[in-house]
């Protein structure tokens, strides 16, 4: 027990004295009554409730010291605990705070109680904080928000604030706050944030490169390749053309099968690597084309429909949404066992969009984005693929009743 | 009589093959040549011959241009296009621009000169291998309808109202039966409201409807809906 302690006990025993001392007097009246035949017994009583009382006390006073002692261990734990505690009313008005709050904000505990703690929040957070406050005591359950605090030496950290609503002295409501710099994990998340989108612009900047590289592929074997066949072919036949009844025909003739063949190899290696209306007609083409050779290879019906589309959409866009409608097609083949899918292309300017939906079996929720073989990847392409124009990739399905997939890009 | 016609051609080498080839005939004659599209043009609509042999690949005017170009200053002079392509649009594109014939290039040896022949008399040349296409594709489609009456699925008369709907317009007929406004929609199934009120005016046209009453009218015969 401390030596301000024992000074305040002494002086309640004291007063405790000349109380009973009074209320003695007040019954003064009573004892005369009393008979000096029950005396020996009346002192009897007296000296047992004497000594009642005493062993009272010391149970008393036992407690006392008890309750002292848990009372410094939650004050240590709770001041040095390594989160700041405030306890703030309804106004918003410090009532309590632990060490770690006070050096959290670095201030003296002093100069935090009855401060409003809005006092310490940054300028932008401000409204953050208010509706954080407005919110726990208006429902009462725990609340949790970022905020940035102001410090005492003018400089600002992150902070997480999780607040639980209480019930202070005067059983008024109070905000238990715990407040803990973030200030790490922030900066650790916007690495995050970095990396991913320097991931993200690396990723569009290999498709644009495959798409680039792909172009120029075709463009050679159009230009070497293909240009060079058509003159062989060309001039086999007016070789033959000028060697009538030669025994040679037959050879030039063997020949010019080859060449046409070859062409036709030739021909479909371009459509494979660049969709060969997409350049020159645009999405709409491109996309009937497509849909027409879906068909021929897969059997399963396409019903295409095209809206308002303007021609002019941009040549960046259309290539996307046609590599994303080619991958939508090709994940239905492989995965829907559908018999029908519906491709539609809208413009709702200045928003075009796209939907594939099919009649199918539909997406299990059990495994939505496991990239099991290629179907998992199939969508997160889709959707980066979608990000990269600046729009967004929506897939919708129901196990049983088929997908739709929506894609929407802004010009 | 001789032809008159005119290469136009990036591809040096090819002009000249070709150049030999319809000259083995003593009635064709080439009397002029281009390497691109802009010069096509400038020469063709100062001689007017009666041929045009194209690439419908060509830089500065592509060849579907020159075409139109050419049948605008001269709508005697015929037009061959030449194509690597052999895609329906290509097809359709350069037919639409004028153009008098369409030759496949690695059919070009086997078959431009009876092209020149053909669209001198005026009459139009398609390439053989293209006409056996479409023969095959019209065959095919004779052969579902008899093997499937009903499933005529190329002509929108013949398929069940429904059947015209997409999963979409299906799934927002679906909510708009149930009594659901678009803007309700629009938060259900994550699209703006102007995008659903576009597809309800389509299904409407696609339907037949009028307004709200004619849909539900239709879904209920549809059996999409009953009368509660």
């Amino acid at each position: 027990m401390t030596e301000e302690n024992k000074i305040s006990d002494r002086r309640r025993s004291t007063e405790v004295r000349k109380r009973a001392e009074e209320i003695l007097l007040k019954q003064q009246e009573g004892l005369k009554k009393i008979l000096p035949a029950d005396f020996p017994k009346v002192v009897h009583e007296l000296q047992v409730h004497q000594i009642e009382l005493e062993m009272q006390n010391d149970e008393l006073h036992r407690t006392q010291v008890e309750l002292e002692a848990t009372r410094e261990k939650y004050f240590d734990l709770f001041d040095l605990a390594p989160v700041g505690y405030v306890s703030i009313d309804e106004k918003g008005i410090i009532l309590e705070a632990n060490l770690t709050a006070a050096a959290l904000l670095v201030a003296e505990r002093s100069n935090l109680l009855n401060q409003p703690l809005s006092r310490f929040i940054f300028g932008e957070d401000q409204d953050t904080y208010y509706l954080h406050h407005k919110r726990l005591f208006e429902t009462r359950k725990r609340q949790d928000c970022r905020v940035r605090i102001l410090k005492g030496d003018e400089t600002q950290f992150w902070a997480r604030m999780e607040s639980v609503a209480a019930k202070g002295n005067n059983e008024a409501p109070v905000s238990r706050t715990a407040i803990s710099d973030i200030t790490r994990r922030k900066e650790l998340e916007e690495q995050l944030q970095q990396k991913y989108t320097e991931l993200r612009s690396l990723s569009s900047h290999i498709q644009d490169a495959r798409e680039e590289e792909r172009r120029n592929i075709t463009r050679e074997l159009h230009d070497q390749l293909g240009q060079n066949l058509s003159v062989i072919g060309i001039n086999l036949n007016t070789l033959k053309t000028k060697m009538p009844g030669s025994n040679m025909i037959s050879h030039i003739e063997n020949s010019l099968v080859l060449i046409e063949q070859m062409t036709e190899s030739v021909r479909d290696l371009m459509a494979d690597l660049r969709p060969p209306l997409l350049d020159e007609y645009g999405l709409a083409a491109a996309l009937r084309w497509y849909v027409e050779q879906f068909t021929a290879r897969t059997g399963i019906e396409v019903t295409s429909e095209v809206h308002n589309l303007d021609r002019n959409i941009g040549s960046r866009i259309e290539n996307t949404l046609f590599r994303i409608a080619q991958e939508a097609l090709n994940n239905v083949a492989k995965h829907a066992q559908a018999t029908h899918v519906w491709v539609e292309l809208e413009m709702e300017h200045p928003v075009v969009r796209l939907t594939i939906s099919d009649n199918g079996v539909g997406l299990s929720p059990k495994k939505p984005q496991k990239h099991d073989g290629n179907h998992g990847w199939g969508l997160v392409t889709m959707t980066e693929r979608a990000e990269e124009i600046g729009g967004s990739c929506h897939v919708e399905s129901t196990p049983g009743k088929g997908t739709i997939v929506t894609i929407e890009a802004k010009l | 009589m001789s032809i008159s016609v005119f290469l136009a051609d990036d591809h040096a080498v090819l002009r000249d093959g070709l150049k030999s080839l319809l000259e083995t005939n003593d009635e064709i004659k080439v009397i002029g040549e281009a390497a691109d599209g802009r010069d096509a043009v400038h020469q063709v609509t100062k001689m007017c011959p009666d041929v045009v042999i194209v690439d419908i690949a060509m830089p500065e005017l592509n060849g579907i241009d020159v075409t139109r170009r050419i049948k605008d200053a001269c709508p005697s002079t015929r037009v061959v296009v030449l194509s690597i392509y052999s895609t329906d649009e290509h097809i359709f594109q350069a037919l639409h621009a004028g153009a008098d014939g369409y030759v496949l290039k690695e059919a070009a040896g086997a078959e431009v000169v009876a092209a020149v022949r053909t669209v001198h008399e005026g009459r139009r040349y398609l390439c053989k291998k293209i006409v056996e296409r479409e023969k095959e594709r019209e065959k095919k489609r004779k052969k579902d309808i008899d093997d499937h009456p009903r499933k005529r699925r190329n002509s929108a008369q013949t398929q069940s109202p429904m059947e015209r709907l997409s999963p979409r317009e299906r799934q927002i007929l679906q909510y708009v039966v149930e009594g659901k406004s678009s803007s309700q929609i629009a938060d259900i199934i994550d699209l703006s409201v102007k995008t659903v009120d576009t597809y309800r005016s389509r299904l409407m046209g696609k339907l037949g409807a009028n307004d709200r009453t004619g849909l539900i009218k239709i879904a209920i015969q549809l059996g999409l809906t009953t009368m509660e």
